[in-house]
């Protein structure tokens, strides 16, 4: 166990090495000692740059085995150290007072649940026959294998491959079988709320900020589903960063803060289906904010274009090798009466409203986001992040109320296996909007 | 997580009458701090009273989130590895251990097909197929059993399931649902 945690922690630091190099890529050079950024952005973004072009090099063959996952990260860590010009160091602010109570208990509630992420087998049904199945295959036959893949006991087959890469980190490096894959993935979800404080801290006020980060991390919801090994969770985390990053590039126009938004929403689109749906909403929302606020178009088309390529590669070979999924299996929305199946439509929201305020789900989440929004259309200097919080949010609940409506699966298990799940990307991302949304009196 | 506690029990509904008093008493002075740190607008308070709130509920249910998460911890942490390889299998009342022992039995580089008794439970039709499949791997599944070099057969022989195949070997029977018998067979030239 030891060495297989020692063998993890290597394989991660490749992945921090990386976002290193992501960071300086995009302009910025975090101090090593500065820990949220050097460990909470700096991961993410190694994880999610290191994810997408890792599911575009197995596309082209490559079996991804630990040593090219090492050069793999030094290849962009190298990218970094190349750039030129000068780099923008972000500043450093700490709690105060009583507050510094807010960040202990964070860090208590992680530590607690990286505990259990450490001892928690694989088990939930989507975990072990989408996402662990993939990584598997991928492990055991040196690559991506069609006919494999194609064959009748994978589930999901063509879901996108940022999470089946993100465990073949723990199976490279601690070898196969591996029960160390929970945590592998629950390391996106513990490196969020140190990641959220950073990009935030000079932007809000850090009572908010923490109390957002607090929520967070013991939101019931998020727990459980971060130990569950399935990729509702990295989703959410990666659309979340991708929504704040590209806001803060609407109100500042630093183009830092815009390449990481399309590392963040690349990421997103290559986890799960959905997140290529919430991203698009996401860039609408940001196009219609930076003309309200007469910022160019070009580098936000540009970062479009860049998400929507790094797709590409799973997504074509998913097409040529024929690989399907539960609702295109099932005849897709084809196979659905959409008027006589319009009473979904009532029933799918009010699941997703019911999900959303169940507080035994997410405590105080749900509340600070919903708060948030409704104050931020109150107050001048919030109401531009305010109505893109709520389009890109609401906009994306409706998406999967369209899902729901237009499902071949039995709706009733479809909504009853999901609702719970698939409303954490949009709750998350207005979750962690909502420190901005506070902060109008402070600029 | 695996043993999260279902119900709270004696110990959860202490620790959340305890939250919610803690919670109930530190609501005033928390409002008054957060609403010095937050401000906002001149006679505004609703930031600071969603802020407080927000702690407020936070204290509350925490201490039982993280209560259960470590009992989580001290019913899961006891599973071995060999154990943990076929959990899954269990929560669809499938013997993980059956299905390493039909492993041992077919050839890593072949395929198989399933075919599972209609008397078996639902969660063991539906889930098996994709149990295999990952468990099994690399070995590859079939879409149709009658194509596949060898069988699994769940709840009967191959021949009671409706598929010619030289004579089966019994691997066991499953503990975890009726004792129904597992077969495994070579496919018919």
């Amino acid at each position: 166990m030891i060495r297989d945690l020692l063998a993890l922690a290597f394989g991660n630091a490749c992945l921090v090495a990386a976002g290193h190099g992501v960071l300086r890529a995009v302009g910025l050079r975090p101090a090593y000692a500065d820990l949220p950024w050097a460990l909470g952005v700096a991961y993410l973004a190694g994880a999610a740059v290191v994810g997408v072009l890792s599911s575009a090099l197995l596309v082209l063959g490559l079996a991804l085995t630990w040593w090219q996952i090492v050069l793999l990260c030094g290849a962009v860590f190298a990218v970094g150290l190349a750039r030129r010009g000068t780099l923008r160091q972000p500043v450093r602010a700490g709690t105060a007072g009583w507050t510094r109570v807010l960040p202990l208990g964070t860090f208590l509630a992680l530590s607690i649940l990286a505990v259990d992420l450490a001892v928690q087998p694989i088990w939930t049904d989507d975990a072990w026959s989408i996402w662990a199945a993939k990584a598997n295959s991928i492990a055991a036959l040196g690559g991506l294998d069609p006919s494999l893949l194609s064959s009748a006991g994978v589930f999901n087959a063509d879901y996108p491959l940022l999470v089946p890469v993100l465990e073949l980190v723990a199976l490279r490096f601690c070898g196969i079988p591996n029960e160390l894959v929970p945590l592998q993935l629950g390391l996106v979800f513990l490196a969020f709320p140190a990641a959220l404080v950073a990009l935030l801290r000079d932007r809000a006020r850090p009572v908010v900020l923490w109390t957002v980060a607090l929520a967070v991390s013991v939101a019931p919801s998020l727990q459980i589903q971060a130990a569950s090994a399935v990729a509702d969770v990295p989703l959410a985390v990666f659309f979340a960063l991708a929504g704040v990053t590209g806001w803060r590039w609407v109100e500042e126009g630093e183009g830092a803060m815009l390449g990481l938004a399309a590392s963040f929403g690349a990421a997103a689109v290559a986890t799960k289906v959905e997140g290529g749906v919430f991203v698009v909403l996401l860039v609408v929302g940001l196009a219609v904010a930076a003309l309200r606020l007469g910022r160019p178009l070009r580098a936000l088309v540009a970062t479009a274009l860049a998400i929507a390529v790094s797709a590409l590669p799973w997504v074509v070979w998913a097409r040529v090798h024929g690989l399907g999924n539960a609702y295109s299996d099932g005849g897709g929305a084809g196979a659905v009466d959409l008027a006589a199946a319009v009473d979904r439509v009532p029933r799918a929201a009010f699941a997703i409203a019911r999900e959303l305020a169940d507080p035994s789900s997410w405590l105080a989440l749900a509340l600070l986001a919903a708060g948030a929004a409704l104050l931020g259309l109150r107050r001048p200097g919030a109401r531009g992040a305010a109505l893109f919080t709520c389009f890109v949010g609401l906009a994306s609940l409706v998406a999967l109320v369209g899902v729901y409506w237009t499902t071949p699966l039995d709706f009733e298990f479809h909504i009853a296996t999901s609702a719970r799940r698939v409303v954490t990307a949009p709750l998350l991302f207005a979750a962690a909007m909502a420190p901005l949304l506070l902060a109008s009196g402070r600029r | 997580m695996l043993n999260l506690p279902a119900e709270p029990g004696t110990v959860g509904v202490v620790l959340l009458a305890l939250g919610a008093l803690v919670a109930l008493l530190v609501f005033a002075p928390l409002l008054e701090r957060v609403g010095a740190e937050v401000g906002g607008r001149r006679g505004e308070r609703a930031p600071s009273w969603l802020v407080a709130g927000a702690l407020a509920v936070t204290v509350a249910g925490a201490p039982f989130g993280l209560w259960r998460v470590v009992e989580d911890i001290r019913k899961t942490a006891p599973i071995t590895p060999e154990h943990a390889r076929y959990v899954g299998a269990e929560t669809k009342r499938i013997d993980g251990e059956l299905v390493e022992r039909v492993a041992a039995l077919i050839p890593r580089n072949a395929t198989y097909g399933v075919v599972v008794s209609e008397g078996a439970y639902e969660e063991i039709r539906e889930g098996l197929p994709y149990w295999l499949g990952f468990a099994l791997l690399p070995r590859r599944q079939a879409r149709d059993a009658r194509g596949a070099e060898w069988i699994v057969a769940w709840g009967g022989t191959p021949a009671s399931l409706g598929i010619r195949a030289r004579p089966p070997q019994l691997v066991g029977r499953n503990r975890l649902a009726d004792r129904e018998p597992v077969y495994v067979a070579e496919a018919a030239s």
